[in-house]
């Protein structure tokens, strides 16, 4: 999975694994400073993957509290087996479509929100150090993919951000979804396919 | 080899595909124009959507998740308040209890031992038939267990071997099933 700065690797698979395997038990037990450095391993991650599944980062923000609220309210359930980061983002994708579910809405647009002025997205620039005029032409691609992934239908847009934006494997993203390996890849091509058609469109 | 579908190329470019099939795909796009061609436009895509910039955190969310966290009330702390409050509650109870019956504080004691006795007796009683009714239920199970293997044995003695085979196999896929499926349930993790 993406890295919480999203540029440096996680140690190892494992070692974060046993890490966040502590983290719980000492949470478990009361242990808040437990707590709040899992909130800081998975603040921007899940900020990303809810801010592109809201299309709105305040109602991102809000959204990530409540579910690090439920997950701290559910840590007595996770099995250590599991790989954690997974089990969180279960709580998370379950959480969208609970919202989805309330608000009714229909899964298809949401570009309009992110061409809402400053505060809609709110995208920072990449790291690397271009001139300014690849600077500017590099956001504006980033920016059209974003305006295009809004208008992609809920339902494949977080297979597509869990796989790209969060960097899960496919076996794990059938793991916090519930659907076969197979159908997932299928989605996630059938989305780029889809992203493609509309950015060739934009152009 | 026949040409790329798209999910093909995906495949190719995540390095998702066998070292086998892969050497097909590159002697393919070797020969194929217009397998590169494709392959090229879907690189691009690629190359474009990874690394889509973070949405900025503010530096206080940790705090304010943690603020809306209620004080753990499993803490050694939390405990010893819980003990104070209770043996408060209880001596405060009793002084009330005294002073508006005008009963003797002797005469309290005894009631309120009696009155915990008479709980902890019900307590006992209520776990004794529950104990029982358990005992009774294992009981009926052991026996339904064995009869109906007894009615396994006399059909397998009926029916062709190969038919019982079938039917032990369709019954064993069966059971895999149902513990997979309460497996999935209950262990892992939040469901709502």
């Amino acid at each position: 999975m993406k890295t919480p700065s999203g540029n440096k690797p996680f140690p190892s698979d494992s070692v974060s694994r046993d890490e966040d395997n502590a983290l719980v038990r000492r949470a478990l037990k009361g242990d808040r400073k437990a707590f709040e450095m899992i909130i800081l391993k998975y603040q921007q991650p899940l900020l990303n993957y809810l801010g592109r599944m809201t299309g709105e980062r305040e109602l991102a923000l809000d959204f990530t509290q409540e579910v690090f609220l439920k997950v701290y309210a559910s840590l007595s359930s996770f099995q250590p087996r599991f790989k954690f980061s997974a089990w969180l983002f279960k709580i998370a994708s379950n959480f969208m479509i609970d919202f989805w579910r309330k608000k009714k809405i229909s899964a298809v647009s949401l570009d309009r929100t992110r061409d809402d002025g400053e505060n809609s997205t709110s995208l920072q620039v990449p790291d690397a150090d271009p001139p300014v005029a690849r600077k500017y032409e590099l956001a504006q691609i980033k920016k059209r993919i974003e305006r295009a992934l809004g208008r992609v239908p809920a339902e494949l847009r977080e297979l597509f951000v869990l796989r790209h934006v969060n960097e899960f494997s496919y076996e794990e993203i059938a793991e916090i979804k519930g659907l076969p390996v197979g159908t997932v890849k299928n989605r996630v091509f059938q989305t780029k396919e889809m992203l493609r058609g509309l950015l060739e469109g934009s152009s | 080899m026949n040409c790329l579908r798209p999910a093909d190329i995906y495949l190719y470019l995540e390095n998702g595909m066998d070292p086998a099939a892969a050497r097909e795909a590159d002697e393919h796009l070797a020969l194929c124009p217009g397998c590169r061609s494709a392959f090229e436009e879907r690189r691009a895509l690629m190359d474009s959507i990874t690394g889509l910039p973070d949405f900025e955190v503010p530096p206080d969310l940790a705090a304010k998740v943690l603020a809306r966290i209620p004080p753990d009330r499993s803490s050694r702390f939390g405990r010893l308040a819980a003990f104070i409050i209770g043996l408060s509650s209880f001596f405060f109870g009793g002084l009330a209890y005294v002073i508006l019956t005008g009963q003797s504080l002797t005469g309290f004691l005894i009631d309120a031992v009696r009155s915990a006795w008479d709980v902890m007796r019900d307590a006992s009683l209520v776990f004794i038939k529950f104990a029982k009714l358990t005992v009774l239920g294992l009981d009926l199970l052991i026996r339904f267990i064995g009869e109906i293997g007894k009615g396994l044995a006399r059909f397998g003695v009926l029916i062709r071997p190969e038919i019982y085979a079938a039917c032990l196999l369709l019954f064993l896929v069966l059971a895999a099933l149902l513990v997979a499926g309460l497996r999935r349930m209950f262990l892992h993790g939040e469901k709502s």
